[in-house]
């Protein structure tokens, strides 16, 4: 018994030892920034020597400037949207794909999965070419089948810009959301869908009555999961417009990045990063519950 | 498993899905074979000649941007950081993952939930301290400056894939080693490691993908030196020469091709592994 007791002793020592390197690179990259951009949210520092205690006066500045409340809003904004799009186009693919042959779907998954793996820099390079005013497909689409009239500068126009964002971010995170519905459709039963049949369900009826709340569990997953890709905006946005026009289409990250590095306000900046991890994990909240479901045993 | 209606190739079956499937198909591989199409043309033939083929293949752009735009050295800079971030986060990953499903670490469950709740974080917001952190310690403005903060950021989801990995690891093999006098090292690298293939090469590819492009943090972290990865590459040429479509395609799809070679490669592990771990639980 002692000796065993030595052993596994001697196992946790090895575990912990094991997990060493990895917990001081994440605490280094995540844990200590985290925290220390919380402390500094409530300091005033302007990088060098000034440096004090300012209490909830970030925050306040933050929710009263235009500026701040407008990035915020287009944080939450360009996120949620792009997700409940991305969630509802990706279940209904993943729902045809289910009907067409094995080989021919995985075809289709591999190539509609394919935006979540490229880089959202180039994403936004790729978006650039196709909303450009002269050459871009978009206008010489319209050109072309004789809508000339609706052709215009996409990004920089103040009523399409968000939504020529949003369409991205929908392009680029679709595939995770069918991805996932699809691998949970695979372990539904075949029985299910045949007995339904039998009794003469068709199958958009099958995949609104049977499918949907049996993929529930998975569709809130892959909501989490989008949204959190969703609101990483700095890339996306500094790439096609720069949160331009004006800051139209700023989001919090680039406001953020520019209170610290331009105008060196470290602890208003900070404040800024944690009011979006604020609402960040509201969202997040708040979807989940939404889409919360009964699991069921099939 | 189960049989699946539609197994049938008869591809005259449900004209409805195969038709919405197939626009969406061709909505998203577009812009790709734009910009693929689009490098192989001169800038003037692309101004008269936007949507056909190009008419005389004109691949002077894949050198022009590889040598004229510096794209091959940034492209270096990024396989030395991507590659080096990436075996480092293996190894660590692999490790803390094992220690957690597998060496009973007091609060396993308790240390796995803090690590992987750090990935619903905003990451873009603990940016500015990791800066000011990295540059107080005069780590900042190499290539080393990516690595290290690039292997805390991969560290997380990493650890969560090997350790549902290592669950399924039948604990009798583990424990037959260690009744033939195998230590915990060597239990490890001889009988778990080579079983876990899979996962190695799903988390590979995953953290690879992540970060061939990152941007923010690279700009950010390089803003002092003349240190450029590759996707910052791209960007400047973009703003130097925004009219030079066709170099500008080839520097885009030379970002491209690794990625997409590399998820051909292994996208049955990946997508294996992804579903696997997200849909099982």
């Amino acid at each position: 018994m002692a000796a065993l007791s030595s052993q596994r002793k001697k196992m946790v020592g090895t575990g912990i030892l094991f997990m060493l390197p990895a917990l001081a690179f994440i605490a280094f990259a995540i844990f200590i920034p985290t925290i220390w951009n919380v402390v500094l949210s409530f300091q005033e520092w302007d990088g060098f020597l000034h440096r004090e205690w300012v209490g909830f006066h970030n925050y306040k500045e933050a929710l009263l400037e235009e500026n701040v409340r407008k990035s915020l809003f287009n944080s939450i904004y360009l996120a949620v949207a792009m997700t409940f799009a991305a969630l509802v186009i990706g279940t209904g693919l993943a729902g045809f794909i289910y009907r067409l042959g094995r080989r021919e779907g995985a075809i289709y998954r591999l190539i509609l999965f394919m935006p979540v793996m490229l880089p959202v820099a180039i994403i936004g390079l790729l978006f650039t070419f196709m909303y450009n005013p002269e050459m871009g497909l978009i206008n010489q689409l319209l050109r072309t089948i004789g809508l000339g009239s609706w052709a215009q500068a996409w990004l920089e126009n103040p009523d399409t810009v968000l939504l020529s964002i949003i369409i991205v971010g929908i392009w680029r995170l679709t595939g995770l959301t069918m991805m996932l519905v699809f691998a949970a459709m695979q372990n539904i039963p075949v029985s299910l869908f045949e007995s339904s049949k039998l009794e003469g369900a068709s199958y958009a009826r099958q995949f609104f009555s049977i499918v949907l709340p049996l993929i529930k569990p998975i569709v809130q997953l892959s909501a989490i999961f989008t949204l959190v890709l969703a609101f990483k905006s700095y890339d996306l946005v500094f790439v096609m417009t720069e949160g331009g026009p004006g800051i139209l289409s700023r989001t919090i990250p680039l406001q953020m990045i520019d209170t610290a590095f331009t105008y060196s306000e470290f602890g208003y900046s900070a404040a800024m990063g944690f009011l979006l991890t604020i609402a960040v994990m509201l969202i997040i909240l708040i979807t989940s519950r939404i889409l919360r479901g009964t699991s069921y045993e099939y | 498993m189960n049989i699946r209606p539609g197994l049938t190739a008869n591809l005259a079956a449900h004209p409805i899905s195969r038709t919405v499937v197939v626009l969406f198909i061709v909505l998203t591989i577009y812009p790709v074979l734009f910009v693929l199409n689009t490098s192989f043309k001169s800038t003037a033939e692309f101004f008269v000649n936007v949507w056909g083929l190009p008419k005389n293949v004109h691949a002077i752009n894949y050198p022009k941007a590889w040598l004229d735009a510096h794209i091959g050295e940034y492209f270096l800079n990024s396989s030395i950081v991507v590659g080096i971030s990436v075996l480092f986060i293996v190894i660590f990953g692999a490790m803390a993952g094992y220690a957690l499903a597998r060496l009973h670490v007091p609060f396993a469950s308790g240390i796995m939930f803090l690590i992987l709740s750090t990935t619903m974080l905003p990451s873009e917001s603990a940016i500015m301290p990791l800066y000011i952190m990295m540059s107080r310690l005069h780590m900042i403005g190499e290539l080393h400056s990516l690595i290290i903060p690039y292997i805390g950021w991969g560290l997380p989801m990493t650890v969560f894939i090997f350790r549902s990995f290592f669950r399924t690891l039948p604990e009798e093999l583990l424990e037959a080693a260690r009744v033939d006098g195998c230590n915990e090292t060597k239990t490890f690298y001889r009988i778990t490691v080579p079983l876990m293939l899979p996962a190695i090469a799903t988390c590979a590819i995953f953290n690879f993908v992540s970060f061939w492009g990152e941007l923010l943090w690279g700009s950010i972290a390089l803003s002092t030196s003349p240190l450029k990865t590759i996707p910052m590459g791209v960007i400047a040429f973009k703003s130097q020469f925004a009219t030079d479509w066709g170099p500008l395609s080839a520097a885009i799809c030379l970002v491209l091709i690794p990625l997409v070679a590399m998820f051909l490669f292994v996208q049955k592990y990946f997508v294996q592994g992804l579903t696997g771990g997200a849909v099982k639980g």
